[in-house]
């Protein structure tokens, strides 16, 4: 236990940037535009005391029926789903380059004869890896993400305030940050799940390639792709390609990407419709869906084989 | 005495039709003893060492402290501490972030002991690898390793690169504060002069192959060098020296296990220096070199 936490508080630390700093950035840029947004809104939007059809602005919240708060508060789900999705995209990017430096970086500056003076076994070193990559960092990012939400809310508010708006019954009321945060914190588990084949191709291609792991990881899958696209224009084999780049190439370059299972079963990606249904059934729908798709668990296999095979790598390596 | 590492006929190939990197090597290693493990590039010290430490597969019976290396490094490391050269500390941690990590994976370290030394040093514990000199990463990395308790110290060329008050310091320190009765040091470098005071025994590779196996005590019962004049130099060849090498005008001949009465009427006897040994037995055809044994 004390050398899994080490293990895993030395990969935090050689990667903070990333880890940390990236997410803070993407949320501190979402705020600053939040602010302009609503500072633009100040000088040209609605003004506090303004009538609307005859209601003050500062009594239309309370007009609202429960189906238009609903609409509100699902208008406000969205955009801190937004947030989180921004910074899931940088984690992406975060996470791909964590995964492809991990095994390499060591090699490259000789460290690795350090790391492997002492007692750690090579499994354990690579799975630290593999846990930093599928929970430290999305941990860190969802954390940063909840608490940029809460400043989001209070910006809202003071712009609710200006309006002359109750925030308690125009925004905290009608939105559900905790059930977003809830659902947001739950996508972690899930997508360490149906990442584990990235997870492995990217610390295999970190652990043997000599020269730019990010080549081999992404070159050999593009040119397998090409290759079975040329075998069934000749009718050899004729849905393979299509089945490839689906179900192989996206799988093993994506798929630390949180939800995008949905983009597995043929409908395309969320379909949220804040009228209509709760962003936490849609996003927990689809997590019935991946726990009952049998391509989440034969890519749990094969992801753990790839994860067996880089430790496997990194044993033989001497320098 | 017991055996730290007992190699027996240990062969290590680099490609199908590579080079032999170790060659039938066998020899074995006690404890207490600190012993320098010398040849030229390419004989095979490095690929020694990386079996001993478990980071390379050989063939042949290989035991260090009752283990397998290649199986059960990690049970292994516990007992064994490793310097390869200076420049393996990775350049992002922090010295307090080294020390943490070792801390937190090695049941054997001491942060006090670590701390004391460090004191000694100018090495900040806020300051990154990076920040360091060549000497004070030398210095740190020295500090992690003597805060270990292991039984046996491996030391791959650990002064390579650093100027002369270092590697003084260096080898004092392991001297001093390290080294004693119960702790093995296993060393490479190709600065002999510098350990050839602190060792107690010597292992000459050559080809993938032990060509000497001595303790220091027996190489000067062994070998003797003799300051020849012109005159002598006939009767000198005579006895088949290993070497003659020219100084003012005389030859100074070293012998192996030459008969130290004919010894004695030719010259003054010396014990001769370990690099000047090691050059003599390089140069050897192999055969004969082989025969030394």
């Amino acid at each position: 236990m004390k050398t899994l936490a080490t293990l895993l508080r030395r990969e935090y630390q050689e990667n903070r940037a990333g880890f940390l700093w990236t997410p803070i950035v993407v949320g501190a840029v979402f705020t600053l535009l939040t602010l302009i947004g609503l500072a633009t809104a100040m000088v040209k939007g609605p003004k506090a005391g303004l009538v609307i059809d005859g209601v003050p602005v500062s009594e239309l919240v309370d007009r609202l029926g429960p189906s238009e708060l609903a609409k509100l508060g699902g208008g406000i789900d969205v955009a801190l789903g937004g947030l989180w999705a921004l910074l899931q995209a940088a984690l992406y990017f975060v996470v791909l380059f964590y995964l492809l430096g991990a095994l390499f970086d060591e090699r490259r500056d000789r460290s690795v004869l350090f790391w492997k003076s002492l007692p750690v076994s090579d499994a354990k070193t690579v799975l630290s890896k593999a846990a930093s990559a599928v929970f430290v960092a999305p941990l860190i990012a969802w954390a940063v993400s909840a608490a940029f939400g809460l400043v989001f809310l209070v910006v809202l508010s003071v712009y609710a305030l200006w309006l002359g708006l109750n925030p308690v019954t125009a925004i905290w009321g009608p939105a559900s940050p905790l059930s977003v945060f809830a659902v947001t914190l739950a996508m972690v588990p899930l997508t360490a799940l149906w990442s584990l084949p990235m997870v492995g191709w990217m610390l295999l291609c970190s652990a043997f390639a000599r020269q730019r792991p990010f080549l081999w990881a992404i070159g050999v899958p593009v040119l397998v792709g090409l290759m079975l696209a040329w075998l069934g224009v000749l009718r050899v084999f004729r849905d393979g390609a299509e089945f490839y780049w689906q179900h192989v190439f996206l799988r093993l370059t994506t798929s630390v990407v949180p939800g995008n299972w949905l983009w597995f079963d043929g409908s395309g990606g969320l379909d949220f419709d804040p009228g209509t249904g709760s962003l936490a059934t849609t996003l927990l729908d689809g997590a019935g869906a991946l726990v009952t798709n049998p391509a989440t668990w034969i890519g749990a296999v094969v992801g753990a084989a790839l994860v067996a095979a880089a430790i496997e790598v990194r044993r033989r390596v001497s320098e | 005495m017991s055996a730290v590492i007992t190699a027996e006929n240990l062969r290590k190939q680099y490609g199908r039709k590579g080079t032999l990197a170790l060659d039938g090597t066998s020899f074995r290693v006690e404890a207490g003893r600190i012993v320098g493990l010398i040849g030229p590039n390419g004989a095979g010290k490095t690929t020694a060492l990386k079996a001993i430490l478990g980071l390379t597969d050989v063939e042949g019976r290989l035991d260090v402290l009752g283990l397998d290396p290649r199986r059960e490094r990690e049970r292994l490391m516990e007992q064994v501490s490793f310097i390869a050269d200076v420049a393996v500390l990775p350049r992002w941690i922090r010295v307090r972030e080294a020390i943490d990590y070792v801390e937190g994976v090695h049941p054997r370290f001491s942060r006090a002991t670590c701390e004391r030394f460090l004191a000694r040093t100018e090495v900040k514990p806020a300051m990154r690898v990076r920040e360091l000199s060549k000497g004070m990463i030398a210095q740190l990395h020295l500090a992690l390793v003597m805060a270990i308790d292991a039984r046996l110290l491996v030391l791959d060329e650990p002064t390579l690169g650093l100027d002369i008050l270092y590697r003084k310091q260096f080898y004092q320190s392991l001297l001093e504060d390290y080294f004693d009765a119960d702790r093995t040091i296993l060393v490479t470098t190709h600065q002999v002069e510098e350990i050839e005071h602190i060792l107690t025994d010597v292992l000459f590779i050559r080809h993938g192959r032990i060509v000497l196996d001595a303790a220091m005590d027996a190489i000067g019962e062994r070998f003797a060098e003799v300051m020849v004049g012109p005159g002598e130099r006939e009767a000198a060849l005579a006895l088949a020296p290993l070497s003659e090498r020219q100084v003012f005008g005389k030859s100074v001949f070293l012998f192996d296990g030459a008969d130290p009465m004919r010894l004695a009427a030719l010259g003054e006897r010396r014990q001769p220096g370990l690099a000047d040994l090691f050059v003599a037995m390089m140069q050897r055809p192999e055969t004969a070199a082989g025969a030394a044994r």
